[in-house]
C-alpha cells in the first residue's frame, strides 16, 4: 500500500516536473526569442497582407502591360505622325528608298483578304454551329466534328503557310489559269482561302454555345405551330442568336486582320496596290514581318509601327464589341 | 394540294440538313489535306541523326534541327516559367475579387491582351528588351511569348476558381487558416486540372507562334544555350527554310513540321484530359 502510495507520488512529482520544465522551457525560449508566441498571428497577417498585395499587383500589371503597348506604339510612331501626317493613310505608293510611305495598299490588302476570308468561312462556321448545337449535340459524329475544329484551331499558322504555299499556291494558280488572268499562283486570293480555313474554329465554337442557349420552350412552341426543323432554325434559333452569331464572326475578323505568318507567306508581297483578288498584294500584317528588320532609317521603321498601331487598334476595337455582345447575350 | 405543300416543307427542311452536314464536314477536308501532306512529306526525313545535328550549310546533305528543338523548348520553357505564376496570382485576384473596380479593369486589360496581334507584340518587345540589350535574344523572345500566354492562364484560373463552392474556402478560413494558405493549400489544389489544362493550352498556343519571333529571337544557326543570345526556334526555321528557294532546306521543313505539330498535338491531348476531370469551359 504505501508501495503503491509512493509509486503514485512519484509519478505525480514527474509529471509535475515535466509540465513545469515544459513551461519554463517555453518561457525562457520565448524571452530568449523576444516571444516567439506573441509574434506568431501577426506574422501570419503580415504573410496575409503582403499575399493580398500580390494579388492586386498581378491585377495591376494585366492592366499596366495593356495601357504600355498601347503607349509603346504610340510613342515609336510619332516621327511618322509628325512627317506624314493623316496623308500616311491614303497614301498610294510606298516607297522607302524615296521615303515616300503611303499605307493604302496595305489597308486594302487587309481588309480584302480579311473580309474575303470572312465570306468564305461564314458559311461554314454557321453550319458547324448549327450542327453541333442544334442538330447532333451529343454522340460520336459530333465529337468527331469538334476535335476537327480544335485541331484546325491548333495547326500553328507558318504551318497552314507553308502548306499554302506547295499545295494551295499551284491549285489556286491550274485555277487561273482557266479563268485566263495572270497565274501568280500566290495573291490575296489564296491568303484569303489559306486565311479562311484558320479562322473557322472562332466563329463556329461561339456560335455553337449560341445555339445551345435558346430556350427549349420556344423551340417546342415553333413545333407545336406545324414548324418543320427548318423553319424552326429559320425562325427561332437565328433571330434568337443572330447578336452571338455576329459576336463570333467579329470575333473571326479580329483573328483575320492580325494574322501574319500564313498571309506573309503566300500573298506574294508587293507594295503596289493590288489590281484585283488574284493579284499579289500586302497585308499590314505581312509587310510588319518582310520589312521591320530591315527599316534603315527612323520614319521608315516608324511608318511600320504606325501600321503596328493601327493594327492594335482595329482588333482591339473589333474584339471588344465582340466580346460586350457576347456578355450581353449570356445576360439575357 | 395540301399535301403537296407539307411534301416540299419537309424537303426543304431534309435539304437544309443535308446542306448543314455538307458544309460541316467539307472542313474536315482542308484539315486532312494537311495532315496528311505534312506526315506523308515529314516522316521520311526524321531520323536519329535529323533530331541531333544542327544544320549544315546549303549544299551539304545531312544536318538536322537540333538547335531549334533546344531553342524551341528554352523560349517556351522561359516562357511558361514568367507567365503561369503571374497568371495564376491575377486569375486569383480577379476570381476573389469579382466586382472590385480594379478587376473590372484588369479584366478588360486581359481581353485586350487577348486581342493583340501576335506580330504587335513583336514590336512592343523589340522596344521593351532587344533594342536596350542591342541585341536580339531568346529572353526577349520568352516575353514576348510570356505576354501571349498571360490571358488564357488568367482566364482558365479565373473561370476554374468560380466554379469552386465558396464552402471550402470558407472552411478553411472557419478554421482559423490564415487566407492566403486557405488559396494556396485549399482553393488551388481543388482547381489544380483546370488550372494546369488552361497552361497547357497556352503552351500549346505559343509553341507554334512564329510572328513574335521574328524581332526578338530572330533565329540562329548554331546551337545556343545563352539566354541572352539569338537562338533558333522551331517555327522560325520552318518559314526560313520554307521560303528559302532550295529543295533539301523544304523536306528538312517538312520534317520540322512534322515534330512541331506531334508537339502541338501532344499537348493538347494532355490539355483535355486534364480539362475532362473537371468540366472546364476554355
Amino acid at each position: 500500500m504505501d508501495l503503491t502510495d509512493n509509486k503514485i507520488a512519484v509519478t505525480r512529482r514527474r509529471s509535475f516536473l515535466r509540465v513545469t520544465s515544459y513551461f519554463k522551457d517555453r518561457f525562457l525560449k520565448d524571452a530568449m526569442n523576444g516571444n516567439k508566441r506573441k509574434t506568431r498571428p501577426s506574422r501570419q497577417i503580415k504573410a496575409e497582407r503582403i499575399f493580398k498585395q500580390a494579388l492586386i499587383l498581378a491585377a495591376l500589371s494585366m492592366l499596366v502591360l495593356a495601357v504600355a503597348f498601347l503607349l509603346t506604339l504610340a510613342v515609336q510612331s510619332i516621327p511618322s505622325l509628325k512627317s506624314l501626317g493623316i496623308r500616311f493613310l491614303y497614301g498610294k505608293t510606298w516607297d522607302p528608298v524615296n521615303n515616300i510611305f503611303g499605307a493604302y495598299p496595305f489597308l486594302l490588302g487587309t481588309l480584302l483578304t480579311s473580309f474575303l476570308a470572312l465570306f468564305i468561312s461564314i458559311p461554314f462556321s454557321f453550319a458547324i454551329a448549327i450542327f453541333l448545337g442544334e442538330y447532333f449535340p451529343t454522340g460520336g459524329l459530333s465529337a468527331f466534328l469538334k476535335n476537327v475544329v480544335e485541331l484546325i484551331a491548333a495547326i500553328p499558322s507558318v504551318i497552314y503557310g507553308f502548306w499554302g504555299l506547295f499545295v494551295l499556291v499551284p491549285l489556286v494558280r491550274s485555277l487561273e489559269l482557266k479563268l485566263g488572268v495572270t497565274p501568280y499562283g500566290i495573291g490575296i486570293f489564296t491568303a484569303s482561302l489559306i486565311l479562311s480555313v484558320m479562322i473557322i474554329p472562332y466563329a463556329a465554337s461561339m456560335g455553337r454555345e449560341m445555339v445551345r442557349m435558346v430556350p427549349l420552350q420556344l423551340k417546342e412552341a415553333a413545333y407545336s405551330l406545324g414548324a418543320t426543323r427548318y423553319e424552326m432554325i429559320r425562325n427561332v434559333v437565328i433571330p434568337y442568336t443572330q447578336s452571338g452569331l455576329f459576336a463570333g464572326v467579329l470575333l473571326s475578323l479580329g483573328r483575320a486582320l492580325g494574322e501574319t505568318m500564313a498571309v506573309t507567306m503566300v500573298i506574294g508581297n508587293t507594295s503596289a496596290i493590288p489590281g484585283s483578288i488574284f493579284a499579289p498584294g500586302n497585308t499590314m500584317a505581312s509587310v510588319i514581318a518582310n520589312e521591320f528588320t530591315e527599316a534603315a532609317s527612323t520614319v521608315y521603321l516608324s511608318a511600320l509601327i504606325e501600321l503596328g498601331l493601327l493594327l492594335f487598334l482595329v482588333t482591339t476595337v473589333i474584339n471588344l464589341v465582340g466580346k460586350n455582345i457576347i456578355k450581353k447575350f449570356s445576360i439575357e | 394540294m395540301e399535301a403537296k405543300h407539307i411534301q416540299y416543307r419537309i424537303a426543304k427542311s431534309n435539304g437544309f440538313k443535308g446542306a448543314v452536314i455538307f458544309f460541316s464536314f467539307l472542313c474536315t477536308v482542308p484539315l486532312i489535306g494537311i495532315l496528311v501532306y505534312i506526315v506523308r512529306k515529314g516522316i521520311g526525313v526524321i531520323n536519329w541523326h535529323f533530331l541531333t545535328h544542327i544544320p549544315k550549310p546549303v549544299g551539304e546533305a545531312g544536318g538536322g534541327i537540333a538547335n531549334a528543338l533546344t531553342g524551341s523548348l528554352m523560349i517556351v520553357l522561359v516562357a511558361a516559367i514568367l507567365a503561369v505564376p503571374a497568371g495564376i496570382m491575377a486569375g486569383i485576384y480577379l476570381s476573389e475579387n469579382k466586382n472590385s473596380r480594379l478587376s473590372g479593369w484588369s479584366r478588360l486589360a486581359v481581353d485586350i491582351l487577348q486581342g493583340v496581334p501576335s506580330i504587335v507584340t513583336g514590336i512592343v518587345i523589340y522596344f521593351w528588351i532587344v533594342k536596350p540589350m542591342r541585341t536580339f535574344s531568346s529572353f526577349s523572345g520568352s516575353v514576348a511569348l510570356a505576354i501571349m500566354m498571360l490571358p488564357i492562364v488568367v482566364r482558365s484560373t479565373e473561370e476554374t476558381l468560380k466554379l469552386l463552392p465558396a464552402s471550402l474556402k470558407e472552411a478553411a478560413l472557419a478554421l482559423g487558416v490564415p487566407y492566403h494558405r486557405a488559396i494556396l493549400k485549399v482553393v488551388l489544389p481543388c482547381g489544380i486540372s483546370g488550372i494546369l489544362s488552361g497552361v497547357m493550352l497556352a503552351i500549346a498556343r505559343i509553341a507554334g507562334e512564329t510572328a513574335p519571333l521574328l524581332f526578338t529571337a530572330f533565329g540562329n544557326p548554331y546551337m545556343n544555350g545563352n539566354i541572352l543570345k539569338p537562338v533558333q526556334s522551331l517555327p522560325l526555321l520552318i518559314f526560313d527554310y520554307a521560303t528559302s528557294p532550295y529543295d533539301g532546306w523544304h523536306s528538312m521543313a517538312w520534317g520540322a513540321s512534322l515534330i512541331l505539330l506531334i508537339w502541338i498535338l501532344a499537348l493538347n491531348i494532355i490539355t483535355k484530359l486534364t480539362a475532362r476531370k473537371w468540366s472546364i469551359q476554355l
